[in-house]
């Protein structure tokens, strides 16, 4: 009897050899890691951030790990610079396989005493620059026939958090629109899904325990991480790479068949 | 590979020296950029903006060398040719590796928008002119009219019998694996991207391509003519790496730049018969 060599078969499902793929938020956090397991995962990156010099260490670090990466400066809430770091990949790699929309702000505010100015940051950054980003990858992916496009959310996005009325609601907004973007761009053979993140330490939230000049409250930072892991079932909190091989997933062909979903690696916190 | 104060300071002193810039009587010289990559054009006096463009790239291993420190070759080539050559500084290993080169090469290349192209270098430059190629007949982007490459670099594996022969000082296999290390940056080298020897040649246009029998390109150029259906090769006996640029007076550089412009003539010549 033969049989075919399943761990191969298995693996080969989820990698991304000769793929190209886009990764927005790429100068830090979960951004720098998706791009950087995409990349061991065997894809030719474009790296997408605001912070240009974060970019150049991301590149440096994919470089260093043996892969490809290309760096695009770019602002994800103006729409005419995600349309040219789509063409720039498009025009450097040939191709472009997987999106991800990473890019986010963190911003605890009262709902009651909100100020415009951050909530249309929190929009702008959050939600329009998924939006933005969504539509870019939808329409080059729709041509080509092919393609995988993976957001970024949260629990926030889903759980109501006192404080994170601007962030729970991008996040929520951009639950749906993976959905819509799902049911729009399947029949052209281009799948959306979300991750939505439980607590990871990462530069976004040591707004917690930093003060203005960069220095860390150490114990505020412990009794952070410590509260957020007992919230858990798994009495933890998450990394990024937690969160970056759920991405690795949803951007792979072992997920051919789902779209329009949300995975939760969030160490359960919440489970549906 | 070592990347520190020390190696910075060094190549920077390296491109001051080849970035000196020189005279080009004669010859419009037009700093702008396209679709955000600096060129340096050079407009030969009666060329309108609706005639063809030699779009050129420099050599210099993918790491040394200014559109601008090639202009008296590049002014020349302008006037023999009788064409607008635009000089490409696209961006230069290690700082910015593969396809950072590439994907200037291309938004230069879609700059050029409705006017009639053919593409060209020397050396890394007439590797990249060949990877441009590719990646436009990949993209199904407008075909150029021609390529023109001199002593063109098309193997970043470095490991022809001409580079084994190792009779050319000015590019020996040290510099050449030195070179790929920083563009390439973990990138294989067997992506015809990076080594453009290595891609599918049937579907493109008419090119020139021009090497020296004794230099460690030559393996090359001979095998670029072996795959690709439409290629002319030309090989010049015994002169140095790109001799055209750095001993502009020698005989065979008058050979070889008087075939270039010839070329140039026949590829935009008939393409003009069609259009009318």
């Amino acid at each position: 009897m033969t049989t075919t060599p399943v761990r191969d078969t298995v693996l080969d499902a989820f990698g991304l050899t000769g793929r190209a793929a886009v990764v927005t938020g790429a100068a830090s956090g979960i951004g720098r890691e998706t791009a950087l397991v995409f990349a061991r995962a065997g894809a030719d990156v474009a790296l997408a951030d605001r912070d240009a010099v974060g970019l150049e260490d991301t590149a440096r670090l994919v470089r260093d790990a043996g892969h490809t990466a290309l760096v695009c400066p770019t602002d994800v809430t103006v729409r005419a610079e995600v349309e040219a770091l789509a063409d720039a990949a498009l025009a450097a790699f040939g191709r472009l396989d997987v999106w991800a929309n990473v890019a986010g702000v963190l911003r605890y505010f009262s709902l009651a005493e909100a100020e415009e100015a951050q909530v249309r940051t929190i929009i702008d950054v959050n939600q329009l620059g998924v939006y933005w980003g969504t539509a870019a990858a939808g329409r080059r992916m729709a041509a080509a026939g092919r393609g995988s496009i993976v957001n970024v959310a949260s629990t926030g996005g889903e759980l109501g958090v006192p404080g994170l009325s601007g962030y729970g609601m991008t996040k929520a907004a951009v639950l749906h629109l993976t959905r819509t973007a799902a049911a729009e761009l399947g029949p052209a053979g281009v799948r959306c899904n979300a991750v939505a993140p439980g607590f990871v330490e990462t530069p976004m939230v040591a707004l917690h325990y930093t003060d203005s000049e960069g220095r860390v409250d150490t114990d505020a930072r412990e009794r952070l991480l410590t509260q957020r892991a007992s919230g858990a079932p798994l009495q933890t909190t998450g990394t990024p790479r937690d969160i970056a091989l759920a991405m690795l997933y949803l951007a792979s062909d072992a997920a051919a068949f789902t779209t329009g979903q949300t995975l939760r690696p969030n160490g359960g916190v919440t489970m549906s | 590979m070592t990347r520190g104060p020390a190696a910075d300071a060094a190549l920077d002193a390296i491109r001051v020296r080849a970035d000196a810039t020189p005279e080009c009587p004669g010859v419009s010289v037009v700093p702008t950029t396209w679709h955000g990559v600096p060129v340096t054009r050079y407009v030969p006096p009666g060329v309108s903006a609706q005639d063809p463009v030699l779009l050129w790239f420099h050599g210099g291993g993918y790491r040394l060398g200014t559109a601008r420190g090639f202009g008296r070759w590049n002014a020349g080539l302008a006037v023999r040719c009788g064409v607008e050559v635009v000089s490409v500084d696209y961006r230069l290993a290690p700082e910015h590796p593969y396809p950072e080169a590439l994907l200037d090469a291309v938004l230069a290349y879609t700059a050029a928008g409705g006017r009639r192209v053919v593409v060209g270098g020397e050396s890394a430059g007439g590797g990249l002119a060949a990877a441009l190629l590719l990646a436009v007949a990949d993209r199904d982007l407008p075909a150029p009219l021609g390529g023109v490459l001199c002593s063109p670099w098309l193997d970043l594996r470095n490991a022809s019998a001409s580079f084994a022969e190792d009779t050319d000082p000015l590019f020996p296999k040290a510099s050449a694996d030195t070179a790929a290390a920083l563009y390439l940056a973990g990138h294989p080298a067997t992506d015809p991207y990076a080594s453009p020897l290595l891609g599918d040649w049937s579907r493109q246009p008419p090119l020139l391509v021009q090497a020296s029998t004794t230099e460690s390109l030559r393996e090359d150029a001979v095998g670029l003519a072996a795959v690709a259906p439409g290629a002319r090769l030309e090989l010049y006996d015994g002169l140095p790496h790109a001799w055209h640029i750095g001993y502009p007076e020698a005989s065979g550089s008058e050979a070889a730049a008087t075939s270039v412009g010839r070329f140039v003539a026949e590829v935009t010549a008939s393409t003009e018969v069609q259009t009318t």
